[in-house]
C-alpha cells in the first residue's frame, strides 16, 4: 500500500477539530479525495505533504513515517497547491529548473534535459522564456503540475487542480494526471468537482466535516446509492413541499409543473420512480441523505 | 545538521535573480553607482582636492561608508521582502515540500541578499579604484579596499539581514518590522553616536576607522572586536532564524544543532560587545586609579630636574632607556616622586652608584632616601627602564567624553585619536606620554601643583632600529655608521620628544637657523613644487620669520625648526593650564601625514588653484608662476600665525559659534618653550603672565556675540560671578570659556597697577622682566616684587581671593558729550563720558577713545586708553581733548555684570554743544550719578521684573514643553543669539548694545503671529496730566534687510500673513487706563534708532498699560523699553 493513514486527527490551536480519526489506505494510481469546501481535504493534503504536523495518528508514505522521516518523504513527493501563483520575476524554464534543482537534480545538463522534456510534455516549451506571471490560467496550472512531476515523484498530491479552468484545459489537465498515474505514481486528487473523480479515479474517499464518509471505488459509491434516487413530475405546490423535505438535485420545467430528481431513501405519497444514480447523486446521498433517519 | 552547500547555492542563485530583477534593488544599485560616480568626481577627479585625499585609504573608507549606510537601509527592505513574499504565495509551499533543510533554504536566501550587496560593493570599490588609478596612478592603498569591505560592509550586512529576518519571523509583519528597523538605523546614525564607546554603531558610521599611511588603523584589535560583535550576532540571528522559520524541519531533531550554534554565536557576539565596553571601562578605571594615586602624592616630594641625559636603545617594538637625572628637591624631603609611563618596567634605580629603594605604583616612582634631602640639595639619580609605553597615561586631565568625541575628516570619516605611537617601525613619544621620568605627578583634581613645569638641560642619545632615523630637540650628531645619534639642545627646555621612523630630511639653512621637513614617504613630492623658486625660498622664510617675530614682539629662540610628518590620528587637547598643544614641540611642529587635513600643505593643489584664479583674472592681475609659488609658500607659513578659526556647533538645541584653536599657533615656540614663570601657590601664574604679555586674537567677536547671544567673555563673567574659579577652570562643559575667564581674571588682578601706571606700561614692564630670564625658571613672586617696586602697588594679597566667585560691579554709562571750543590757536573738541558704578562692588573699567582710521584724527591726536577704578555708587567723568572728534568710545567694563560687557559709543549718538571754556583733561568725580533721563520722565525697561510682563508662550505639545524644560535646566546663560533668518516662536531674551538698558541692554524678540502674544509695560503714574509715550526702537540691530527695503518703498509696505489677513509693517500698541484704550500703530520702516513717539495721551494718576502684540508684517517684534514724558504744566 502506497500511503497508510491510521487514526489521524488534527485540531487547530483554537481547539476546532479539522480531521477526526481518519483511516485510509491509498494504493498506487489516481486516488480521489472528494468533499465540500471545509471538509478537511486541504488539511489532510497539507499533512500528507509535510507542511503541517498532525495532532494525532500515524501516516506512512511509501514506508516512511511522515513525522520522523520528512526528508525521505519530501524526496518522493510532488505537490501542486490549490492557489498556485508565481514569483513574478521567474521565467517558465527558470522556475522549473529551480524546482528540479531543489528536488535533488544537481547535474545541470541532466536537469536541463529533464526540464525541456517536461516542458514539452506539458506543452509549455514554446513559452519557456516567458515570465511565468504572463501565462494563462491553464498554462500556469500546467507549469504547476510540471514542477510537481519534474523529479518523477512516487506520490503526487494535487489540491483542487481544475478549479477555474475552462473545459478544454480541464480535460488536458486530467489527461496529464492520468498519464502520470500510469507510471506507478500515487496521485491524490483533492477536489470538490465530482466530474474530476468520475473521469479519472479508480479509488476514492469522501470527506465531510473532517470524517471519511465513504471509501471505495466510484462504482462502489454508485452502487451504495442505487435505490435512493428518484424521478417524478410535480406541480408547483408539490415542488415547494418536496424541496422542503428532500434533497432535490435536478429541476426541469415540464408543462405547468416540474420534472425533478430527488435523492432520498424513500418518497412515500408521490408518484416517484427509481432512477439510476450518477456520482453527483452519490455525492449528495453521502453528504445529505445516508446518515439521516 | 549536515549543510548542503549545493542546496544553499541553488537557493541563493535563484533568489539572487529575484532580487536583482526587483525594482527596488535596481533603483538602489543605480543610485549607489550614481553616488559613487558623484563622490568620485567630487573627491577624486576634481582638480580642487581635499587635503585628506593624500591618504589613499580615505577613498575606500569614504565609498564603503556611504555605501554601507545605504545598504544597511535597503537590505532591511530586501530581507523582509522575501519572507513576506513567501508568506503570501502558496508557490513557496512547492519549495517547502522539497527535501532541502530549513537551514539550507534560509541561509540560501540570506546569502542571496548578502551576495547582491557584496557584488554591488565590489562594483563601487572598483569605480573608486579606477578613478583613483586615473588620478593618482599606482600610488594607492590597495589593501584598504579589502579592510574596509571586511570591517564595514560584511558585519553590517550580516547583522542587519539576520536582525530583519528574525524580526520578520517573530512579528510576521513587514510594515512593523520595517518601522522598527528603520527607527533603529536612524537612532544609531543620528543619536547614539559614541554612547557606550560606539557599541551600538553596527554600521560603523561613527567608529574611528581611518587607516594611517604610517601606522595603519588606530586600535585595530578593538575595531576587529567591535565588528566581530556584529558579525557573530548576525550569524547568531541567522541561525536563530532557522529555528524560527515557519516550515516543518526535515526531522524532529534536526533543528537542535542549529539552536545550539545560534546560542553559541549570539553569546559570542554578546561577549565581543561586553569585551568592547569592558576594554574601555578597564582603561577608564585604570586612568581613574592613576588620578587617585596622583591625588595621594600630588604634594609629596616635588623636585626640579636640572639635567636629564637619556640613553635610548630601540629593540624591536620595545625601548630600553637609561635616564641620568640631576635633581633638586623643592622642599626638604625624604621621598621624591616621579611620573614615568606605566607601560615601562623599571629595571633599576641608583644614586651615587648605590641601588635605591623605590616603589613603582602604576605610573609613579616613589624614591625613598635614607637621609632627608635639604631643599635644593642636588642629587644624581640613574633610572633604567624599558618596554612598551602605555597610552592610557596621556591626558589624564581630559574628560572621557572629550576623548571620545569624534575627529571627523571630510565631515564623515572618523579619524580616531592617538596620543603616542610605539612599534618597531614607528615611534612618537611626546612629553604627554611621560616617556622619560618627570618630577611630580601626572594630574590631580585636588591640587594644581602638578601643572608646574621647569626647564631642564636635556641630552638625548638614541640607538634606533636599523634603517630608522630618530628626531628630537637640539643639535644632532651621529656616529660614523649612523647607528647612534645624540641630540643636544643649546638651551634648557621644558620638555623633549622622541620620534623614530624611516624619515628623510629636507633642509635649508637661513640666517643660521636650519629649517627641515622630515617626511616618511611621498610627502616630498609636494615640496618639489618649490624647486623652481629654490633660490627665493630663503628670502621668503626670512621674511615670514621676521613677520612672526614682529607680531610676537620677540625673536625666534631656537637654531632650528622642523615640520615633522606624523600619523593622521595623532592628536592632543586644549588645556586650561597651558596654551601649548602637543602638536607643537620645542623646535618642531608635528604635522599629520602628507599634510592630511591641512590645505596649506597641499602645494600642488594650491598651485593649481592659484593658476586657475590667475587665468580667470588675467586681465587685471597676471601673476608669474614664481609669484604664485611665493604666495603659496607665504600662505603656508602664515597658517601658524592664526590663533584659530570659527566653528559652529549645535549645543542644547541652540546654534553657537566657538573659536577653535589652531594647535600650530606659533606663540608657544616663541614664548612657552622659552619662558617659565612658576608659583607653587598659584600654578596659573605662567598662563597668566602669558595672557598678559601675549597678543589676544579675538576672532569675529561682534558677529559671534550676535550669533551666540553672549560673547565668551560675558559668559565667563556670568560663571565667574556664580562659581569658584577652580570650578570654572575644571568643568569640561565650560572649557571653551576657560581662556576668557583667565584673561578677565588676569586683567582684574593687574587692574590696580594698570590704573596707576597704564596698561601698556605694565605689560612692557612685565615682558622686559621675563625676557631677562630666557630658558630659566622665574618665580612669580619675583615678578610681583618687580611690579611692586615699579608701581608701588602690592598685588600679593589679591592672590588670597583668587578662587572666590568674582564680585561683579554694574555700570551705568552716560551719553557722551562733545563740546567744541574755539581757542586762539585751534578748534578743540572736548569729549567726555560719565560712568556710574551702581553696584555694591568696587571695580575697574577700561575706557578707550578710538578713531576708525587714524587719518581721520587730528595731526596730534593719539588714541587714549585708561584703566580707572570706580567704587560702589561712585560716578566718574572722563574728559579728553581732541583736534578732531574721536569715532567712538569703547568701554570695557572688566569684572562686571554689564551686558554687553564692551560698549562702543559711536560719535553719531553723542550730544554736541558749542562751548567757550575747556575743562582740563582728567578724571573727575561726579555727584548724583549718571542720569540719562529727563525731568518728568518714566522709563520701563524689559529687565524690570515687576512692571514688564510677557504673554504665556503658545505651547501645545508635551514634547515641546519637555524640550524647553530640558533646555532651561542645562543653560546657564539665559540670553540667546540673534539672527535675521531665525524664527522666534516665543519671546526670546537677547542683548545688544543698540538696545536700551541701564547696565543690561536687552530686549525680548518674537516672530510675527496672530497677535495673541504680547509684551506689556505697566507704568505707575503719580501725577495726572498729558504724557508723550515713546517706544525704544533699535532698527540697526535687527532690521538691516527691512531697513534697506524701506528706501524702495515710500509708501507703507503691506503684505499678507499666513491667514490671508492683510498685515502691515507696523508694530501695534494698545495704550490703556481704566478700561479705556487707544490703539496705536508705528511703521517700523520709518522708525528711528532710539525713542520714537507713539502719541500724546491724557492719563490719571494710576497705572498705564502699554501693550505690544505680535501681529505685524515685519520679520521680528522687539519688546524693549517704554518712556512716558509728562508735558510741562499739563494736568
Amino acid at each position: 500500500m502506497s500511503i497508510s493513514i491510521k487514526g489521524l486527527s488534527h485540531y487547530y490551536p483554537n481547539g476546532k477539530r479539522a480531521l477526526t480519526d481518519i483511516n485510509l489506505e491509498i494504493p498506487s494510481g489516481m486516488f480521489g479525495l472528494l468533499g465540500p469546501n471545509g471538509a478537511g481535504k486541504s488539511t489532510l493534503m497539507r499533512i500528507l505533504v509535510t507542511l503541517m504536523e498532525p495532532s494525532e495518528g500515524q501516516i506512512d508514505v511509501c514506508g516512511y513515517d511522515i513525522r520522523t522521516q520528512r526528508k525521505e518523504v519530501r524526496r518522493i513527493l510532488g505537490y501542486l497547491p490549490q492557489d498556485f501563483r508565481f514569483f513574478a520575476k521567474y521565467k517558465v524554464r527558470e522556475f522549473l529548473e529551480y524546482a528540479a534543482a531543489l528536488s535533488g537534480m544537481t547535474n545541470s545538463s541532466e536537469r536541463g534535459k529533464a526540464v525541456d522534456s517536461m516542458l514539452e510534455q506539458v506543452g509549455l516549451y514554446e513559452v519557456r522564456d516567458r515570465y511565468a506571471q504572463n501565462l494563462s490560467g491553464g498554462m500556469k496550472r500546467r507549469l504547476g503540475i510540471a514542477q510537481a512531476l519534474i523529479h518523477k515523484p512516487k506520490v503526487l498530491v494535487v489540491d483542487e487542480p481544475t478549479t477555474g479552468l475552462d473545459p478544454e484545459e480541464r480535460i488536458r489537465f486530467r489527461n496529464l494526471l492520468s498519464e502520470a498515474s500510469s507510471k506507478d505514481t500515487t496521485i491524490i486528487l483533492s477536489t470538490h468537482i465530482v466530474g474530476d473523480i468520475s473521469s479519472s479515479c479508480t479509488e476514492m474517499a469522501m470527506l465531510n466535516q473532517g470524517q471519511v464518509m465513504f471509501r471505495g471505488s466510484p462504482a462502489g459509491m454508485l452502487k451504495e446509492t442505487e435505490g435512493n434516487v428518484w424521478r417524478l413530475k410535480v406541480t408547483n405546490e408539490q415542488y415547494a413541499e418536496i424541496n422542503q423535505k428532500y434533497a432535490v438535485i435536478s429541476t426541469i420545467p415540464h408543462g405547468l409543473g416540474w420534472d425533478i430528481q430527488v435523492v432520498a431513501k424513500s418518497m412515500p405519497g408521490y408518484d416517484a420512480v427509481s432512477y439510476p444514480p450518477n456520482l453527483e447523486h452519490a455525492y449528495v446521498y453521502f453528504m445529505e441523505v445516508k446518515d439521516k433517519d | 545538521m549536515g549543510l548542503g552547500i549545493t542546496n544553499i547555492i541553488i537557493v541563493s542563485r535563484y533568489e539572487t535573480k529575484l532580487l536583482v530583477r526587483g525594482w527596488f534593488f535596481k533603483v538602489f544599485a543605480f543610485l549607489a553607482l550614481l553616488a559613487s560616480v558623484i563622490l568620485g568626481s567630487i573627491y577624486i577627479l576634481s582638480p580642487n582636492q581635499q587635503p585628506q585625499m593624500v591618504n589613499r585609504s580615505v577613498i575606500p573608507y569614504m565609498f564603503m561608508l556611504v555605501m554601507n549606510v545605504g545598504q544597511a537601509v535597503v537590505s532591511v527592505f530586501l530581507a523582509s521582502e522575501y519572507l513576506k513574499r513567501d508568506k503570501q504565495l502558496d508557490t513557496s509551499e512547492v519549495f517547502y515540500t522539497r527535501p532541502l533543510s530549513n537551514a539550507e533554504y534560509l541561509i540560501g536566501k540570506m546569502w542571496a541578499t548578502l551576495k547582491v550587496f557584496f557584488i554591488l560593493d565590489f562594483v563601487v570599490a572598483l569605480i573608486a579604484l579606477v578613478m583613483s588609478l586615473i588620478k593618482y596612478g599606482f600610488d594607492l592603498d590597495y589593501l584598504s579596499y579589502i579592510w574596509y569591505f571586511l570591517l564595514l560592509s560584511v558585519p553590517t550586512l550580516v547583522f542587519i539581514v539576520g536582525l530583519s529576518t528574525t524580526l520578520m519571523l517573530l512579528l510576521n509583519n513587514q510594515a512593523i518590522t520595517m518601522v522598527i528597523l528603520l527607527a533603529y538605523i536612524g537612532v544609531t546614525l543620528f543619536y547614539i553616536d559614541n554612547v557606550y564607546y560606539y557599541l551600538f554603531d553596527y554600521i560603523g558610521f561613527n567608529l574611528p576607522m581611518l587607516k594611517s599611511v604610517i601606522t595603519g588603523f588606530s586600535g585595530l584589535s578593538r575595531l576587529i572586536n567591535h565588528r566581530m560583535c556584529y558579525l557573530l550576532l548576525g550569524i547568531g540571528l541567522i541561525l536563530t532564524d532557522v529555528s524560527l522559520f515557519h516550515r516543518l524541519a526535515n526531522s524532529r531533531y534536526s533543528l537542535l544543532p542549529w539552536r545550539i550554534a545560534a546560542v553559541v554565536f549570539l553569546l559570542g557576539g554578546l561577549f565581543a560587545g561586553y569585551r568592547h565596553v569592558r576594554l574601555y571601562k578597564v582603561d577608564e578605571r585604570y586612568r581613574a586609579d592613576m588620578v587617585e594615586l596622583d591625588n595621594r602624592y600630588v604634594n609629596v616630594g616635588g623636585a626640579v630636574v636640572d639635567s636629564c641625559m637619556l640613553y635610548i636603545s630601540q629593540e624591536g617594538d620595545s625601548l630600553s632607556i637609561r635616564a641620568d637625572l640631576k635633581v633638586r628637591p623643592k622642599q626638604e624631603a625624604s621621598q621624591l616622586v616621579f611620573t614615568l609611563n606605566p607601560g615601562f618596567n623599571v629595571g633599576s634605580i641608583s644614586a651615587a652608584g648605590h641601588s635605591m629603594k623605590y616603589e613603582r605604583l602604576m605610573h609613579l616612582i616613589i624614591l625613598s632616601f635614607d637621609n632627608t634631602l635639604g631643599a635644593g640639595e642636588p642629587v644624581n639619580i640613574i633610572m633604567e627602564y624599558g618596554g612598551e609605553a602605555d597610552d592610557r597615561i596621556c591626558f589624564l586631565d581630559i574628560s572621557k567624553d572629550k576623548m571620545l568625541e569624534n575627529t571627523k575628516a571630510l565631515s564623515m570619516l572618523n579619524v580616531g585619536k592617538r596620543y603616542m605611537f610605539q612599534d618597531k617601525d614607528y615611534t612618537l613619544l611626546t612629553p604627554e606620554s611621560y616617556w622619560y621620568p618627570r618630577p611630580g605627578v601626572a594630574f590631580s583634581d585636588r591640587s594644581p601643583e602638578w601643572q608646574l613645569s621647569y626647564f631642564t638641560d636635556f641630552v638625548v642619545n638614541v640607538t634606533p632600529n636599523p634603517g630608522l632615523t630618530p628626531i628630537s630637540q637640539g643639535l644632532c650628531t651621529a656616529n660614523a655608521d649612523s647607528t647612534q645619534y645624540t641630540f643636544k639642545p643649546e638651551s634648557s627646555l621644558p620638555s623633549v620628544s622622541l620620534i623614530i621612523g624611516d624619515y628623510t630630511p629636507k633642509s635649508i639653512t637661513v640666517d643660521s637657523t636650519m629649517y627641515t621637513v622630515w617626511e616618511l614617504g611621498s610627502w616630498d613630492d609636494q615640496f618639489e613644487v618649490f624647486d623652481s623658486i629654490r633660490d627665493t625660498v630663503p628670502y621668503i622664510i626670512r621674511d615670514r620669520r621676521r613677520n612672526m617675530e614682529y607680531q610676537a614682539d620677540m625673536e625666534y629662540p631656537f637654531k632650528r625648526f622642523s615640520f615633522v610628518e606624523v600619523p593622521a590620528q595623532f592628536t592632543s587637547y586644549k588645556r586650561v593650564w597651558t596654551s601649548v598643544y602637543e602638536q607643537l614641540q620645542p623646535e618642531m611642529a608635528l604635522v599629520h601625514e602628507r599634510g592630511f587635513d591641512m590645505n596649506v600643505f597641499q602645494f600642488r593643489n594650491m598651485k593649481r588653484s592659484w593658476s586657475g584664479r590667475n587665468n580667470w583674472n588675467r586681465r587685471n592681475n597676471n601673476m608669474s608662476e614664481k609669484e604664485i609659488l611665493v604666495n603659496i609658500l607665504n600662505n603656508s607659513v602664515s597658517f601658524m600665525m592664526q590663533s584659530g578659526n570659527m566653528s559652529g556647533s549645535n549645543r542644547n538645541g541652540q546654534w553657537t559659534m566657538t573659536q577653535v584653536d589652531n594647535p600650530y599657533y606659533y606663540r608657544p615656540l616663541f614664548y612657552n618653550f622659552r619662558y617659565n614663570v612658576y608659583s607653587s601657590d598659584w600654578p596659573m601664574a605662567n598662563r597668566m603672565v602669558e595672557s598678559m604679555t601675549g597678543t589676544n586674537q579675538n576672532l569675529g567677536n561682534d558677529w559671534m556675540r550676535r550669533m551666540n547671544g553672549l560673547s565668551e567673555d560675558e559668559k565667563a563673567l556670568i560663571l565667574m560671578g556664580k562659581y569658584d574659579f577652580d570650578r570654572i577652570m575644571s568643568d569640561p562643559e565650560w572649557e571653551d570659556l576657560a581662556d576668557n575667564a583667565l584673561a578677565l581674571k588676569t586683567q582684574d588682578f593687574f587692574a590696580p597697577v594698570s590704573a596707576a601706571v597704564g596698561f601698556e606700561s605694565l605689560v612692557d614692564s612685565i615682558s622686559a622682566k621675563t625676557r631677562e630670564r630666557e630658558f630659566e625658571n622665574v618665580s612669580f613672586d619675583s615678578i610681583l616684587d618687580w611690579v611692586q617696586s615699579y608701581s608701588g602697588i602690592s598685588l600679593k594679597e589679591k592672590i588670597q581671593a583668587w578662587n572666590q566667585p568674582a564680585r561683579l560691579a554694574c555700570y551705568k554709562i552716560g551719553n557722551p558729550v562733545i563740546t567744541t571750543v574755539t581757542t586762539d590757536t585751534a578748534e578743540i573738541y572736548q569729549a567726555e563720558v560719565a560712568v556710574e558704578n551702581i553696584s555694591d562692588n568696587p571695580g575697574y573699567i577700561n575706557v578707550e577713545f578710538v578713531f576708525y582710521e587714524m587719518e581721520n584724527a587730528g595731526d596730534e591726536d593719539k588714541p587714549k586708553s585708561m584703566v580707572l577704578s570706580i567704587n560702589p555708587h561712585e560716578t566718574r567723568r572722563i574728559v579728553t581733548h581732541w583736534f578732531n572728534t574721536p569715532s567712538y568710545i569703547r568701554i570695557n567694563t572688566m569684572l562686571s555684570s554689564n551686558l554687553p560687557h564692551d560698549v562702543n559709543l559711536n560719535n553719531s549718538d553723542w550730544s554736541t554743544y558749542e562751548g567757550t571754556e575747556l575743562t582740563a583733561e582728567g578724571i573727575y568725580p561726579v555727584r548724583g550719578g549718571v542720569d540719562n533721563t529727563l525731568p518728568g520722565e518714566i522709563i520701563i525697561d524689559n529687565e524690570d521684573s515687576e512692571l514688564f510682563s510677557l504673554s504665556r508662550p503658545l505651547r501645545t505639545g508635551y514634547l515641546s514643553k519637555w524640550i524647553d524644560k530640558a533646555k532651561e535646566k542645562k543653560n546657564e546663560f539665559i540670553y540667546e543669539g540673534f539672527s535675521d533668518w531665525r524664527t522666534y516662536s516665543q519671546w526670546t531674551l537677547v542683548t545688544d548694545q543698540n538696545l536700551y538698558g541701564d547696565y543690561i541692554r536687552s530686549a525680548y524678540l518674537i516672530s510675527p503671529g496672530d497677535g495673541s502674544q504680547y509684551a506689556r509695560w505697566s507704568v505707575p503714574l503719580t501725577v495726572a496730566g498729558v504724557y508723550d509715550v515713546y517706544y525704544y526702537a533699535s532698527p540697526n540691530m535687527y532690521d538691516n534687510n527691512n531697513r534697506n527695503r524701506r528706501w524702495n518703498n515710500n509708501n507703507n509696505w503691506n503684505n499678507n500673513n499666513n491667514n490671508g489677513r492683510r498685515v502691515t509693517n507696523d508694530y501695534n500698541f494698545e495704550i490703556e487706563q481704566f478700561n479705556m484704550s487707544d490703539n496705536v500703530s508705528m511703521n517700523m520702516f520709518r522708525a528711528d534708532e532710539g525713542w520714537n513717539l507713539l502719541g500724546s495721551f491724557r492719563f490719571e494718576a494710576d497705572t498705564v498699560r502699554v501693550t505690544l502684540n505680535n501681529r505685524s508684517g515685519i520679520r521680528i517684534i522687539v519688546a524693549d523699553a517704554i518712556r512716558l514724558v509728562k508735558r510741562d504744566n499739563s494736568r
